[in-house]
């Protein structure tokens, strides 16, 4: 059988021949999705936008490269997480105290700068702003690959074959991967896990 | 992967995105089907995979469309300035003597090629005149067509015999 053509390979495609509206629906499809991607992986708000900046420049400036062989959505975070291990080794070779991480364990994150939408009251806010930097801490102490596999699985509902095409492992090793990350989420969650339900909700 | 007892589908599924209604049935009766402590580990599934869900999504400043098409101006003039300095870069690498070589080649380029095109056209139509001299020799004599008409006008059928037709004229 057939397989469909991926709409976003004949973007790119476009995007080879100079065409800019193409680069921009592209833009406007993924920018959240590497967003989140980033953030999640890195932890810090401001550096995931950057990093998303520089995922698109270099999607851009990399488009000659683009083979339609491999899907588009693949490519792109493999882009996307090869440039977050840079960052994570520049942060390793040069560690510095983000202003968007908790202080300490005992202390919440500081509320970010962009308005929150939902009309809860202050005191779920602040238990919803704490289960947020818990979830993101259980998340950042996970190994690199298990993050990616997760992230790449749940968030943006990849298939196991592309989750495995952006690691560079095989299918059995992304299932592994996806198993063991959750299986440790579930051990430093579980307290949160009892209610199943963030504050407020 | 999955170390869940019960439908895989619903195993594949759970770790991606919280259930629907319809899922959430089967599962509950196969739970149903199958006593045991597997409620409590599906339990904890969903719940991970809901906190999961509900994070809220990434914060992207509202420019950040209009900064990031900035950027690409900014890295395309860039590059254009960058192809631009090295041209000139090089240029002034050259020694003097190779550069009045360049200057030469780039004048007899500017001349020669559309001196060299003009002549190809050229060419090309004393080709098609000849070409059409040499059919012409092969047509009849203008001469021969004159009565064309005429010829083309004849009646269908066997032609009267024209010393029958002089007597009659006579």
């Amino acid at each position: 059988m057939a397989e469909a053509p991926d709409p976003d390979a004949e973007l790119m495609l476009r995007v080879q021949r100079g065409d800019r509206r193409a680069f921009e629906q592209l833009l406007e499809r993924y920018q959240q999705p590497v967003a989140n991607y980033l953030h999640r992986l890195l932890g810090d708000a401001t550096e995931a936008e950057d990093l998303t900046q520089g995922v698109f420049l270099q999607v851009y400036k990399s488009a000659a490269r683009y083979r339609v062989s491999a899907r588009f959505v693949t490519w792109l975070f493999t882009i996307a997480r090869n440039l977050a291990l840079n960052e994570l080794r520049r942060r390793a070779r040069h560690p510095a105290l983000s202003l968007d991480a908790p202080l300490a364990d005992t202390e919440p994150a500081p509320a970010r700068g962009v308005p929150d939408p939902r009309p809860d009251g202050p005191v779920d806010r602040l238990l919803q702003t704490e289960l947020e930097a818990k979830i993101q801490e259980a998340l950042a102490d996970l190994p690199e690959t298990q993050r990616t596999a997760l992230l790449l699985c749940r968030e943006q509902e990849l298939a196991y074959e592309d989750i495995a095409a952006v690691l560079g492992c095989s299918l059995s090793a992304v299932k592994s991967l996806i198993h063991r990350g959750r299986e440790t989420l579930k051990r430093r969650l579980k307290p949160y896990l009892r209610s199943g339900a963030w504050p407020g909700t | 992967m999955n170390t869940l007892p019960g439908p895989e589908h619903l195993c594949d599924l759970a770790c991606r995105r919280p259930l629907g209604e319809a899922e959430r049935a089967e599962l509950a009766a196969w739970l149903a089907q199958h006593p045991g402590p597997h409620a409590e580990d599906w339990a904890e599934e969903q719940a991970l995979t809901r906190l999961l869900s509900a994070l809220p999504p990434a914060p992207l400043s509202p420019r950040f469309r209009e900064n990031l098409l900035a950027a690409l101006d900014r890295l395309e003039d860039g590059a254009a300035e960058w192809r631009r300095a090295r041209f000139w870069g090089r240029w002034r690498l050259l020694a003097p003597r190779w550069r009045r070589v360049a200057v030469a080649v780039a004048l007899a380029l500017l001349v020669g090629v559309p001196w060299w095109q003009q002549h190809r056209e050229q060419v090309r139509l004393r080709e098609a005149l000849a070409a059409a001299a040499a059919l012409a020799g092969e047509l009849p004599d203008p001469a021969a067509l004159a009565e064309f008409d005429l010829v083309l006008h004849l009646p269908e059928g066997p032609l009267p015999d024209l010393e029958t037709l002089a007597l009659a004229f006579e």
